[in-house]
Formats: structure tokens, C-alpha cells, sequence
């Protein structure tokens, strides 16, 4: 084979790779919106039933138990390289990883605080833990 | 039995007692209350690299330049401390200061001039007895045509209307103080309301979003619009939000809004927020998109962009 078309098929491959690196992003951006519209839902449902405003505790034990397993690992779900124009998520969750990554942890502590015993103290906690990510972390 | 009738009481008064969110603990001093309604500690603060409170220099990146905040502290040299309550005020209401030098309105004076004498002093009386810090101010990156002050004086008779709040005769003392507390200390106008291209408030779109927000963030439309606003807020869900940061579709506060909830509006006393949740809700309902460009839309995705 001639040299020149052995570089086009070099490069070809190597667009195929970076298009579909381009892909998985795409697909792990929607993926951790998804996540964190779960959270919210169920975190508005959990709100609403502690204020005695509509559901019941049932449900309330039930969300909290989901919120618990939502929140185990959220720093892993925003690899390096997984910025996008999409995404909601500032450039400090790179560029202040440890302390981004120590803010994830506590989301993941206090989920599991509130699933653990759901009341309105644990939720407040909850509620501050997810704030103080957003604060920084987030558009 | 009276002690099992006393007892039994006691669970059904706990019962029946009204469930609501966890508040923080309100403050009691007025000029602490004044200045977490006025947000001063959030720009007047470098938290990003760890700056001393109130010492100034956090960067605030706007179309129209970049401005970094003053050293707001009683450090005679570098801070305010050599200032008199005069000259405080003075800043607040006009917008100038001590040594007759125009403020850009970057620094919301023309927010600040609806506050109230008695709430002027009280934020004075705070501000003087908080830690000097020796910080040098840092000077704004501004376009050359920007850095000759006294253009500002043109542009204060287009755009700036001086004066203390006047309260409305015809509206509750609720509303009333929510529109005080929003339109002077609370100056969410300064963000939420859009500019035009010399930096002055779009008229008749009061609090309806705007796309060119502080740091280049899409700030949302917050009048009652069903679609684009809040219309589906209730009363309560605001001042719930203004207290908590917890949205009633269960997001919560990001960015400058959770640092303003958090140094400042969640210590505000419950009838304040309920207070600035009157006066919000009954603003004229803008259809203004607010939203980030390159977003699907809709109304779910453009509710969760903020």
C-alpha cells in the first residue's frame, strides 16, 4: 500500500476515535443532567412531604433512599475532558478537583444522613450540601 | 389523667403546629440585617482566591468592562475608614465619592439611593465596627473611552432617578416593604433586570432576565410570566427559596444567587421574605426569554437554567 493512503487511513481512524470520544461526552452530559433532574425531582417531592403539603412519608422514605444511591460517586461522573457547551458545569470542577470532589463527597454523606433518618434537619443538610456545590461548581 | 390529658395535649399541639422549612436563625442588629440584604460581603469579597472579607478586589467581568471591587473595610488607607457617615451616604445615594470622583454603577448606588436614612446609618455603624484590612484597590480594565469619569455625569441624567423609596398608598405594608427592600438594599434589579447598550435599564422590563448577567451568566426572568417567569411560583415557594436556596421543582440555588442566599437572605426575617415575595409576584409578567443560547428550550430546560 502506498504511504500516503496508509496516512489517510491512519488519520481517518484517528477521527473516527476523537468523533466518538466527542460521543461518550455527549452521552455523559445528558446522562448527568438526567441524574440531577432525578435528584431534583426527587429532592421537590421530599420537600413538599415534609411541609405536609401533598404525599406521604412512604414516599418520603422511598426518595431518600434513591437520593442516597443517586449521590455515591457523583465526582466520577465528571471526568476530565467532559466539558461541553451543554453543560452547566464551570470550569473550577477541573481546575479546583479536590475541593469539588470534597463538596461531591458531602452531597454523598449527607444523602445518606437523610435516607438514614428523613427529617427536615437532614434535608436542610442535604439541601445546603447540594447548594454549596452549585455555588461554584455550577452556571 | 390530667398528666396523660396534658400530655396527650402536647402531642396534638405539636401536631398541629405549622411545618415548614428550616430558617435560619434572623438577626437582630438592623446593620447586619441591611448589609445581608445588600449583598455587600459578595462582591466585596475575593473568595475565589481566598481574599479577606470585605477587603475588596473580586473581579466583575460585565459587557462593559472588567471592575474589581474596592476595599470596603475601616482600613484608613487602603479601606473606607477615614470616611464620615456623610461621605457614606453621599456614595449610596449619588453614586460619588468622598473626593467627588463619579462611581461607575457597577456599584448598584443607583439601587442603593431607594435605602432609608435610619438604614443607611445602621449599615454605616456595621461596616465601621468589622476588621480593618490593608488591602490596595485594584484599578478596573476598562475600554479608553470608559475611563474618563466624567462621562458617568451623562450618563446619570439619562439612566440614574435619585431618591429614597416612597412607599405606595393604595398597597399593603408587606408589598410595600418588599419593593423597599427590593428595588434599594436588596438591588436585584441590577441583575435580573435586562440593560441596554450604554448599561441602563431597558424600561418596562423590570426583573424580566437578562442574557448579559455578571461574569457572562444568562440571569433569569423572575416576573410572573407562566412560561418564561416564575408564574407558577407560588408566594410561599419564593420566600421558601429566598430562605433555603430549594426550588420548588426541588433544584436548588448555583452560582451568585446561592452566594447571596447564603451570606445574606437566609437571615433575613421570614416576614422580609415574604415581604419581597409580594412585591415580586405582582410585577408586570414579562414573556423575555432569559434563557442560555444553544439550549433546546422549552419550558422545563429554561426553568433549570438557573
Amino acid at each position: 500500500m502506498h504511504l500516503s493512503v496508509k496516512f489517510l487511513l491512519l488519520a481517518l481512524a484517528g477521527s473516527a476515535a476523537v468523533a466518538a470520544q466527542a460521543a461518550d461526552t455527549d452521552s455523559l452530559v445528558k446522562y448527568r443532567r438526567n441524574l440531577m433532574d432525578a435528584n431534583g425531582g426527587l429532592m421537590g417531592m421530599s420537600n413538599l412531604i415534609l411541609q405536609n403539603k401533598a404525599g406521604d412519608k412512604a414516599q418520603l422514605a422511598a426518595a431518600a433512599k434513591e437520593l442516597a444511591s443517586l449521590n455515591k460517586g457523583i465526582a466520577a461522573l465528571f471526568p476530565k475532558g467532559s466539558a461541553s457547551p451543554d453543560s452547566d458545569a464551570l470550569p473550577e470542577v477541573w481546575s479546583k478537583r479536590a475541593d469539588f470532589e470534597r463538596l461531591a463527597k458531602e452531597a454523598e454523606t449527607k444523602s445518606a444522613a437523610f435516607a438514614k433518618a428523613p427529617s427536615a434537619a437532614s434535608f436542610k443538610d442535604l439541601s445546603e450540601a447540594c447548594k454549596s456545590c452549585h455555588k461554584d461548581y455550577r452556571k | 389523667m390530667a398528666g396523660l390529658g396534658k400530655l396527650l395535649l402536647a402531642v396534638c399541639t405539636v401536631a398541629v403546629l405549622p411545618v415548614g422549612p428550616v430558617w435560619a436563625e434572623p438577626i437582630a442588629d438592623r446593620g447586619e440585617l441591611v448589609f445581608r440584604m445588600a449583598g455587600c460581603e459578595n462582591c466585596h469579597t475575593d473568595r475565589e482566591h481566598g481574599g479577606a472579607r470585605l477587603a475588596g478586589g473580586r473581579k466583575l467581568a460585565t459587557p462593559l468592562g472588567t471592575f474589581y471591587t474596592p476595599n470596603i473595610t475601616p482600613d484608613p488607607t487602603t479601606g473606607i475608614g477615614r470616611w464620615s457617615e456623610a461621605d457614606f451616604r453621599r456614595a449610596l445615594r449619588e453614586g460619588v465619592g468622598p473626593d467627588g470622583r463619579q462611581y461607575y454603577p457597577s456599584f448598584p448606588y443607583t439601587s442603593y439611593a431607594r435605602m432609608s436614612d435610619a438604614d443607611i446609618q445602621a449599615l454605616w455603624t456595621y461596616l465601621h465596627a468589622q476588621p480593618a484590612v490593608v488591602k490596595a484597590n485594584k484599578s478596573h480594565e476598562l475600554p479608553w473611552y470608559l475611563n474618563f469619569r466624567p462621562l458617568l455625569v451623562i450618563w446619570k441624567w439619562l439612566f440614574f432617578s435619585p431618591g429614597a423609596y416612597q412607599p405606595e398608598a393604595g398597597k399593603s405594608a408587606s408589598w410595600n416593604r418588599g419593593a423597599y427592600l427590593v428595588q434599594g438594599a436588596g438591588h436585584c434589579a441590577e441583575c435580573h433586570t435586562p440593560r441596554n447598550q450604554l448599561g441602563g435599564f431597558k424600561k418596562g422590563m423590570e426583573l424580566a432576565g437578562s442574557l448579559n448577567g455578571p461574569d457572562g451568566l444568562v440571569v433569569p426572568n423572575i416576573t410572573p410570566d407562566r412560561q418564561y417567569g416564575i408564574g407558577s411560583w407560588s408566594k410561599s415557594d419564593l420566600a421558601d427559596y429566598l430562605g433555603t436556596g430549594n426550588r420548588p421543582d426541588g433544584d436548588c440555588a448555583g452560582s451568585l444567587m446561592a452566594e447571596l442566599i447564603d451570606n445574606g437572605l437566609k437571615y433575613l426575617p421570614k416576614t422580609d421574605l415574604e415581604a419581597i415575595a409580594d412585591y415580586v409576584t405582582s410585577v408586570p409578567a414579562s414573556s423575555n426569554p432569559a434563557r442560555k443560547a444553544g439550549k433546546a428550550g422549552g419550558k422545563k430546560r429554561q426553568q433549570e437554567d438557573y
